[in-house]
């Protein structure tokens, strides 16, 4: 109770204000991972759709084969799909290198707001000034909004990285969500494999489908099913 | 207001193990930077063999074949009829006493 009573207004306001910050911050985060799981569902169907055919035709039998296999066809998806990022990334090397050649100078500021960098078309604010921070409980916290650093303005000099730090922001994330996809399919592979190729009980039990079929027809007509099991559950 | 709670919980759990899962992702992207350059240059040199810069696996060009065989072509083609329920209803005594006796019988 003493506690609550040393805080003083702005203290109250101060705190308040960090509070609701944190909970829209975890909130916000918790949606991205939602997404992040959505992209992971999403990408895991397709490890069981590339693998279908070679499973239904029964050219892959045993588990070992399924795994090279399923290997060799998630690298070559995640070849292709990376091809984009990557000709966006080579893109933004490919100016770096000319910038260097034409103007001699190899030691591009790409991020700098003053001449050269893509800072310079940004509003920027000083965030390292010590002026703006407050203590609180012994915590140095931001206690007001900084002055402006910055204000939009075109600089030629800034040309190249007025390309390259778009490409390398859009071919990075880019880049990134392929490989996610190429995470999310391995696991669905290696679980696959465990799953397809080995039967469990559950395969026999009262409720399964075969059971159902030999209880109905007197004989297993499973055995002639040319459709492979749900490889996309 | 429950899924909001949910996420808000999810939030704090992904940033508590977000260093983890950042480094798992950069190991995990630098090291298929390998296999992508190495695929290209498998690519390549397919290429330059005559063949398409990615050519078909070999399980999957048997596949194809073994699935355009005829009893695996015709199984998904062919859909077996359903037998359709019986609607005609059976004439009864009472039905034929109900039309007046007009019965051709």
């Amino acid at each position: 109770m003493n506690f609550l009573i040393a805080l003083s207004e702005n203290d109250k306001r101060i705190l308040i204000s960090l509070g609701i910050l944190l909970i829209l911050l975890f909130v916000i985060v918790g949606y991205i991972g939602l997404l992040v799981e959505r992209i992971m569902k999403h990408q895991a169907k397709k490890a069981g759709k590339m693998m279908h055919d070679v499973v239904a035709a029964k050219v892959i039998t045993n588990e070992k084969a399924f795994r090279k296999f399923g290997k060799k066809k998630n690298n070559r998806l995640f070849v292709k799909q990376s091809l984009i990022p990557m000709g966006i990334l080579s893109l933004a090397f490919l100016i770096y290198i000319i910038y260097g050649a034409v103007t001699r100078n190899w030691l591009l500021k790409i991020f700098d707001y003053q001449k050269e960098g893509f800072g310079t078309i940004l509003f920027l604010w000083d965030f390292a000034n010590p002026d703006i921070y407050i203590e609180f409980f012994g915590m140095r916290i931001i206690g007001k909004w900084p002055p402006l650093l910055n204000t939009p303005h075109w600089e030629s000099a800034a040309w190249a990285s007025y390309i390259i730090v778009p490409c390398m922001f859009v071919g990075g994330i880019w880049y990134l969500v392929v490989v996610q996809a190429h995470i999310a399919r391995t696991f669905r592979l290696r679980k696959l494999a465990k799953t397809v190729f080995n039967p469990t009980l559950d395969d026999v039990g009262p409720m399964s489908p075969l059971n159902s079929n030999m209880n109905n027809n007197g004989n297993n007509n499973n055995m002639n099913n040319p459709n492979p099991p749900n490889l996309n559950g | 207001m429950l899924d909001f709670l949910k996420r808000f919980g999810l939030g704090i759990l992904y940033v508590l193990i977000s260093p983890f899962i950042i480094a798992f992702l950069v190991l995990w992207a630098i090291f298929n930077l390998g296999i992508f350059f190495m695929e290209i240059a498998k690519g390549f040199i397919s290429f330059f063999k005559g063949k398409k810069f990615f050519p078909d696996f070999q399980e999957d060009v048997e596949a194809k074949r073994i699935l355009s065989l005829e009893p695996y072509a015709n199984d998904n083609a062919n859909v077996e009829p359903q037998p359709q329920p019986q609607t005609q209803v059976p004439p009864t005594d009472n039905n034929q006493n109900n039309n007046g006796g007009n019965s051709s019988l």
